[in-house]
């Protein structure tokens, strides 16, 4: 099947999923405003700082998000290990674009925080997150904790769906957007689920040196 | 012309078949619409040889899944006069396997729920697709690219049609 084909196939049902969903643009996302920077993604109403949860990585260790990445283009994501659809064309496309740019700050940091605390440990994050790129970070914290930092960035809570098939087939719901913290060391803009490769190559080297306008 | 998949190809009434860029890129059109519109009048394909009902499935596959389950992604092409509907799905193994749809909300927030029965528009199609409808199937450990997990799709009219799916690498649908 061609790549062209799917990518195509990928944009239509985005772009149809995003028109069927909304009547009037979402006020937390600013498309419009993200084109001045020249970005593709979707401009946060505010600048968000990242969580000051402390996680814990796919080592067992405990991961300060704030300290691990301070300084560096780092991109967030929510999901979960068991998840077939989203998760999966998320973190695949962006490690192929890692591959596809050189960045001055080097590889960005890829960070996916397991919100489904009950199958998501550490070490299966850890072999859920190889199969794409070795070089993400896999994360897990209480999901008290993990709730409290998608809170600070404004994004859905994940829900936790028991009826699913039932017994290990449950559902999660999350959020399916990637939050990108720029070397600022603040969010100022997300990509939601339909960004390709292609958007990443051409929004991650200007995502590095951007100067936001402040917010008045 | 329907082609059989070279490799692992078993079961009652295989149908499907691949495509060139060209046709390809003009299905992508073809699918806006369906998606939109739920039906066109256009005949996707008057191949003589489709069976039956016109009911036919097109390019299955399988992202190699990283986790416990597998998102198989095709299109259901409908070439008859009437609109069909796909009911469910199962495996041949007896592992579950169901018809989800991603929802994602204004703010962001994807779900996936069970997508009941859904209509194949009569000359039209069905896309499933990353972000949209896919068939959520439990998959053993170890499954790898080139492997194959037999599907059978009940439609209402067409009955059971057995597929192949093709486990691809990630970058497959991901472009």
């Amino acid at each position: 099947m061609s790549a062209r084909r799917i990518l195509l196939l990928v944009g239509a049902v985005a772009a149809f999923s995003l028109i069927a969903g909304c009547t009037s643009p979402p006020d937390q996302f600013d498309r419009a405003g993200a084109e001045r920077y020249g970005l593709q993604g979707s401009l946060l109403g505010d600048a968000l700082d990242k969580p000051d949860v402390v996680f814990t990585d796919t080592e067992g260790r405990p991961y300060d998000l704030r300290a691990e990445t301070a300084g560096e283009l780092t991109l967030v994501f929510f999901g979960y290990t068991s998840c077939p659809d989203v998760c999966p064309i998320h973190l695949d496309t962006i490690s192929q674009a890692f591959n596809r740019v050189q960045l001055e700050g080097g590889v960005p940091n890829m960070v996916f925080v397991g919100v489904d605390t009950a199958r998501d440990t550490p070490e299966r994050l850890r072999t859920y997150l190889d199969r794409f790129d070795r070089r993400f970070v896999g994360l897990t914290a209480t999901p008290e904790e993990i709730d409290r930092a998608m809170a600070q960035l404004q994004i859905p809570s994940a829900v936790i769906d028991a009826e699913g098939a039932g017994g290990d087939d449950y559902l999660v719901g999350h959020p399916s957007q990637v939050v990108v913290f720029t070397p600022d060391d603040k969010a100022h803009i997300v990509y939601p689920f339909g960004a390709t490769m292609q958007v990443w190559v051409d929004d991650l080297p200007q995502l590095e040196r951007v100067e936001w306008e402040s917010v008045t | 012309m329907v082609i059989r998949p070279p490799l692992g190809s078993s079961g009652p009434r295989l149908v499907s078949r691949r495509r060139g860029v060209g046709a390809q890129l003009a299905l992508v059109a073809v699918l806006v619409v369906a998606l939109g519109a739920c039906g066109t009048d256009d005949a996707a394909d008057d191949d003589p040889s489709v069976v039956g009902s016109g009911v036919s499935v097109v390019d299955p596959v399988m992202p190699v899944p990283a986790g416990a389950t597998g998102a198989a992604y095709m299109t259901i092409e409908n070439a008859g006069d009437e609109p069909d509907v796909l009911r469910g799905v199962r495996t041949v193994t007896g592992e579950m396997a169901m018809v989800h749809r991603t929802e994602i909300a204004e703010d962001g927030q994807a779900t996936m729920r069970p997508a009941g029965a859904v209509q194949v528009p009569a000359g039209g199609e069905l896309v499933l697709a990353p972000g949209g409808l896919h068939l959520m199937v439990a998959v053993p450990d170890g499954l790898g690219v080139g492997d194959v997990v037999g599907l059978v799709l009940e439609f209402e009219d067409a009955g059971e049609i057995g597929i192949d799916v093709e486990v691809v690498g990630p970058g497959e649908v991901t472009g």
